[in-house]
C-alpha cells in the first residue's frame, strides 16, 4: 500500500471528523465476529450525507481501500477493517426522513437502528419486519448490505424484501439512485441487487423501507421434546398442514440449559430440544389457526407444551431465544457462530453429522436454529488460549459449510460471506457465476476499495488476529444469532 | 419484424447468444410490445424449454424450465394446496387471446405467460399485497449471459444470503441482461378459499382514504385494488368464509362511514379475471402500460384518466402501487405526455401497431451505472439496450 497523506481527506471534512490516534484504530478494529481484528488507518466520522460522499471520493481518488461501517455487529466479519484503509462510521447518519402511513413506507438514512424505525412507525400502527437478533443495536445501512434476516423470514422475507428504494455513492463516487416510494418499479431490480452486495458496492446514504401493519395477535407456543428428532417431525407436520407460522425456531439441550441459566425463560425442564411456533395476524384468523396447530403439536411425541398467555410470557420465550447464544458463549472462552442453510427435509440428517463432526474434533457445538427454513446455528465452543483449538474450531465450521453445499444448501443464510466465508463462495458457484460477480463488483468499484477481502477469496484479505469475546458481547448488549 | 427461433436446448441457446449480433429471448408472447424488435435482432424462444423440473412442496420451492407455463406451474401447485402469492397474470390458455395479433408468425401467446417472462418484465398481480412480489418469490436464476456464459445465480432453498442476488437484478430487465433458462421460486400454502369484497368511494380521494385505511389495519388483506371508472374498491381476503365474513365486517364497523358488500363467486370472478388477462376496459383499450407510484399519484392519474373516459381506463392494484392502464392505440403519445410531466414512468405491456420498440414511457434512468452494470451482464453488448428505444 502506498503512503498516504491524510492531511488532505482532513482539510476535506469539518474538524473532529477523522481519527487516526491509536485509541479511535482500537475502537474499530473488529466487529461480530469476535475472533479476529485488524486495525484501520484512520476513521471517519461524517455527520451528513455530503461528509461520507466526500470521504469516498477522496478514497477513490487516492486508491484508498474503506469500509463503511453501522454498529459492527456482522457475524461473519463484513465490517472488518482493512489494514491502510479508512472505516466509514455511520452511526450518525441516524435521521429517520419520513414515516408515511398512507403508503406504508419509512425513508431513512443509514445509521438508523434497525429497531427504532419500527418505534417510529408504531403510533401508525406499523412496524419494520425484518428483525436480527441485534436489533436493538444494528443499523438499517448493515441490515442492507448483509441482506440480513431474523426469526420471521419464512413468511416475511429478508432485508431485501423490504427494502424499495437506496440511494448510494459508489465507490467510484458516483450517487445512483435505485427504486423509489412505489412498491414496484420499472426496469432492473437495482435496489434488489444493492442488497446484500456487502459493502462491496458502495455506501448507502439513504434508504426506502417497506412498513407492515403490526399483526394484532401472536400465538406464542414452546413445546419441549425429548429427542431433536421429534422436533423435527413436528415442523414438518406443521408445514404440512398448510399453516405459515411467522416463526418456527428449535433449540437444543445445550442451548436451552445456558438459555434458562442466562434469562430465566422457563423451558421445558429436561428437553432434549424445545420448539417455538408462532402464529401472528388478525384474530379471526388466528383463533381458527391456533386450533389447528394445537391439534398438530398434540398429535407429535411433545412431552410438554406451553401457550404464552399473554405478552410478558411471549417475551420471556423470545428472550430464551434470542440470547440463546450469547448464554451458551458464557459456557466457553471463545465460540465461532456457523451459518447454513439445508433443505428443511434434510435437518435431522445435517444435525446428525454436525454432532459426528463435534465429536471427530472435540469440541462442543450447540445448535439453535430457523427451523422453517432450514437455517442452521451451530456454534462451536473453544479456547483460543489452547494451541491449535481456533483452527480446529474453524476447519469443524468449514466441515458444516461443506455440508450445507453438498445438501443443495447455503453457506450463509443471513450473516453474509463477509471476511469468514469468502473461501466457500466458489463451492456454491462456479467459475462462470464468480467471473460474473467480479464483472458487476467492477461496474460499481473498478478499483475494488470498497470493503475489499470480503466475499470473494483471495489476496486482499486482511492481517488478522484473533482475540476474544467482543465487548458488547461480553456485556450482553449485543448477541449472535 | 425478426423470424423467430426456437431452442430446445440450454446448449442450443447458448450458441445462438454467442453467435448473435443481437439478440432477444422470449416466451410465449403475451407481452408484445417488449419483443417488438425490428431485424437484425435475432428472437430467440425458449417455450420449448418447458417444465418443472423440481417440486418440493415441503421444502417450498419448485424449479422450472424458463418456457413453462404458468398455467402448468399453478396447475402443480394447486395439486399440493400451495400457490405462487404474487398473483401472476396472464395465465389463461387461450388459442384466442389476441396478443397472437401482434405478436408476429410463430406466436403462441394462447399459451399463456411463461414464468421466465413474468419475471423478466416484472409482473405481480393484486396478491402481491399481502407477501410481495415476484422480486420477492424469487430464489435463483439459471441464464446465458451476453458471452454466452452459463450463470447459476441464487439457490434453491427459501434463505440464501451467499453472493449478490442476480436473480433480483433479472427482475424487470426484460431479456436486456441476459437469457433465463430455469428459475427457482419459493411458494406458500395456499388459503382454502378466497373471498373478495366491494365498497364503493364518492371520489379518488377518497378511494385514497380508504385504501389507507384498509392497507394499514389489522386484517390482513390479500388483495386492494381499485377500479378508478366505477370509484369500486376490491377487498379479496383469503380464508374461510366465516372468517372472511367476520372480518368484513370488522372492516365496515371500523371505517363507520362504508359498508363492505361481498361479491358472489360468479362477481369475483367476473371481476378479476379480465384484470388477470389485462384485458379490461372496453374492447378499444388494448394497449396496456404498467406504472408505479404511490396512492397521491394514484389520484393524479385517476383524474387525468375521468377526462379521456371514452379512451383510458385505470385499474389501480396492490393498494394503489401499480397503475393498469388499458389505452387506446391512438391515445399512448398522451399517456407518455403525463407521465414525463407527472415525473412517473410506464411499461408499455401490450402496445399499438406502431410502436414498435418503444415500451417505456415517461421519465426514463438514464445513469452511467446502469450501462456500467448492463455491460457486466452482457460484455459484448448482444442483448438490446435497457433504454427501451
Amino acid at each position: 500500500m502506498p503512503s498516504v497523506d491524510l492531511q488532505t481527506l482532513r482539510d476535506l471534512l469539518p474538524p473532529g471528523r477523522l481519527s487516526d490516534d491509536a485509541a479511535s484504530q482500537a475502537a474499530f478494529e473488529s466487529d461480530g465476529l469476535t475472533a479476529f481484528r485488524c486495525r484501520p488507518l484512520a476513521v471517519v466520522i461524517p455527520q451528513n450525507e455530503t461528509e461520507v460522499v466526500q470521504t469516498v471520493r477522496w478514497c477513490d481518488q487516492h486508491a484508498v481501500p474503506f469500509v463503511a461501517r453501522g454498529s459492527g455487529t456482522s457475524l461473519s466479519g463484513g465490517s472488518m477493517p482493512v489494514a491502510g484503509g479508512i472505516v466509514i462510521s455511520l452511526n450518525r447518519l441516524r435521521q429517520i426522513i419520513k414515516v408515511d402511513p398512507d403508503n406504508r413506507i419509512a425513508v431513512v438514512q443509514p445509521g438508523v437502528i434497525n429497531l427504532h424505525v419500527s418505534a417510529a412507525a408504531a403510533r401508525h400502527g406499523l412496524y419494520y419486519a425484518p428483525d436480527p437478533s441485534s436489533q436493538k443495536i444494528c443499523t438499517i445501512g448493515g441490515n442492507i448490505a448483509f441482506n440480513s434476516g431474523g426469526a420471521h423470514c419464512l413468511k416475511y422475507g429478508m432485508t431485501s424484501n423490504h427494502v424499495i428504494g437506496i440511494r448510494a455513492v459508489t465507490a467510484s463516487g458516483e450517487i445512483v439512485s435505485f427504486g423509489g416510494e412505489s412498491l414496484e418499479s420499472v426496469g432492473p431490480d437495482f435496489t434488489g441487487l444493492f442488497c446484500g452486495s456487502e459493502g462491496l458496492f458502495g455506501v448507502a446514504l439513504e434508504i426506502t423501507l417497506r412498513l407492515l401493519p403490526q399483526p394484532e395477535c401472536f400465538h406464542t407456543v414452546l413445546v419441549g421434546y425429548r429427542s431433536l428428532r421429534a422436533a423435527g417431525d413436528a415442523v414438518s407436520a406443521v408445514i404440512d398442514s398448510g399453516l405459515l407460522p411467522g416463526a418456527m425456531e428449535i433449540m437444543e439441550a445445550l442451548a436451552i440449559e445456558a438459555a434458562e441459566a442466562a434469562t430465566q425463560c422457563g423451558y421445558p425442564k429436561g428437553a432434549a430440544a424445545v420448539l417455538i411456533v408462532e402464529l401472528e395476524g388478525p384474530r379471526e384468523k388466528i383463533d381458527a389457526e391456533k386450533k389447528q396447530l394445537e391439534s398438530i403439536i398434540a398429535a407429535t411425541d411433545a412431552f410438554e407444551t406451553v401457550v404464552a398467555a399473554d405478552d410478558q410470557q411471549r417475551a420471556g420465550i423470545w428472550a430464551g431465544r434470542k440470547s440463546a447464544f450469547s448464554a451458551v458463549g458464557k459456557l466457553s472462552p471463545d465460540f465461532l457462530v456457523q451459518d447454513g442453510v439445508v433443505p428443511r427435509k434434510r435437518l435431522g440428517e445435517a444435525l446428525e453429522a454436525i454432532e459426528g463432526f463435534s465429536k471427530d474434533s472435540g469440541l462442543r457445538v450447540a445448535n439453535v436454529f430457523h427451523a422453517g427454513d432450514g437455517n442452521l446455528h451451530p456454534l462451536i465452543l473453544f479456547d483460543d488460549s489452547v494451541d491449535g483449538e481456533l483452527e480446529r474450531a474453524e476447519a469443524l465450521a468449514g466441515k458444516i459449510l461443506d455440508l450445507c453445499v453438498q445438501m443443495g444448501g447455503s453457506i450463509t443464510g443471513e450473516h453474509g460471506v463477509g471476511m469468514e466465508k469468502r473461501e466457500f463462495l466458489p463451492k456454491m458457484y462456479d467459475e462462470p457465476t464468480m467471473e460474473l460477480m467480479h464483472r458487476l463488483r467492477a461496474a460499481f468499484d473498478p478499483q475494488t476499495i470498497a470493503n475489499p477481502g470480503k466475499m470473494f477469496p483471495g489476496a486482499e484479505a486482511p492481517a488478522l488476529s484473533s482475540h476474544g469475546l467482543h465487548p458488547l458481547e461480553k456485556a450482553g448488549v449485543i448477541s449472535r444469532e | 419484424m425478426s423470424e423467430l427461433v426456437d431452442v430446445e436446448t440450454v446448449a442450443a441457446l447458448q450458441e445462438l447468444v454467442r453467435h448473435s449480433e443481437s439478440i432477444l429471448v422470449v416466451g410465449n408472447r403475451t407481452k408484445p410490445a417488449l419483443s417488438s424488435v425490428a431485424a437484425p435482432t435475432q428472437l430467440v424462444t425458449t417455450r420449448s424449454l418447458s417444465g418443472i423440473i423440481e417440486y418440493e412442496p415441503s421444502e417450498f420451492t419448485f424449479t422450472a424450465l424458463a418456457g413453462t407455463t404458468l398455467a402448468e406451474i399453478n396447475a402443480a401447485l394447486a395439486a399440493k394446496n400451495q400457490y405462487l402469492p404474487f398473483d401472476p397474470f396472464l395465465t389463461a390458455t387461450d388459442a384466442t387471446a389476441d396478443g397472437n395479433e401482434s405478436a408476429g408468425a410463430g406466436a403462441t401467446a394462447g399459451a399463456g405467460a411463461t414464468i421466465a417472462g413474468t419475471l423478466a418484465v416484472g409482473l405481480s398481480g393484486p396478491g402481491r399485497h399481502r407477501y410481495g412480489g415476484v422480486r420477492d418469490f424469487v430464489l435463483g436464476a439459471q441464464f446465458v449471459a451476453g458471452d454466452g456464459s452459463l450463470i447459476q445465480s441464487g439457490g434453491k432453498v427459501v434463505k440464501n444470503a451467499a453472493g449478490f442476488d442476480i436473480p433480483k437484478l433479472l427482475v424487470g430487465s426484460c431479456g436486456r441482461l441476459g437469457a433465463i433458462t430455469a428459475l427457482t421460486f419459493k411458494v406458500f400454502p395456499r388459503p382454502v378459499e378466497f373471498h373478495t369484497y366491494q365498497l364503493q368511494s364518492a371520489d379518488h380521494e377518497e378511494a385514497a382514504r380508504l385504501i389507507a385505511a384498509l392497507a394499514g389495519g389489522r386484517w390482513e388483506l390479500d388483495a386492494i385494488d381499485y377500479r378508478s371508472e366505477s370509484r369500486s374498491i376490491w377487498v379479496r381476503i383469503g380464508a374461510a368464509k366465516p372468517v372472511c365474513d367476520a372480518i368484513a365486517t370488522d372492516i365496515s364497523r371500523s371505517l363507520q362511514t362504508h359498508t363492505v358488500e361481498p361479491m358472489t363467486d360468479e362477481q369475483a370472478v367476473q371481476s378479476w379475471a379480465p384484470l388477470m388477462q389485462l384485458r379490461f376496459g372496453g374492447s378499444n383499450r388494448r394497449c396496456i402500460v404498467k406504472i408505479p407510484m404511490v396512492l397521491q399519484q394514484m389520484q393524479q392519474l385517476a383524474t387525468w384518466c375521468d377526462d379521456r373516459r371514452d379512451k383510458v381506463s385505470l385499474h389501480a392494484s396492490v393498494a394503489g402501487s401499480i397503475g393498469w392502464l388499458a389505452v387506446a392505440d391512438d391515445t399512448l403519445a398522451d399517456v407518455d405526455s403525463f407521465l414525463v410531466d407527472a415525473s412517473m414512468t410506464g411499461l408499455v405491456i401490450r402496445g399499438d401497431q406502431e410502436s414498435t420498440g418503444r415500451w417505456r414511457l415517461g421519465t426514463r434512468r438514464s445513469a452511467p451505472i446502469d450501462q456500467k452494470i448492463k455491460d457486466a451482464m452482457d460484455p459484448p453488448g448482444r442483448f438490446p439496450n435497457l433504454g427501451g428505444e
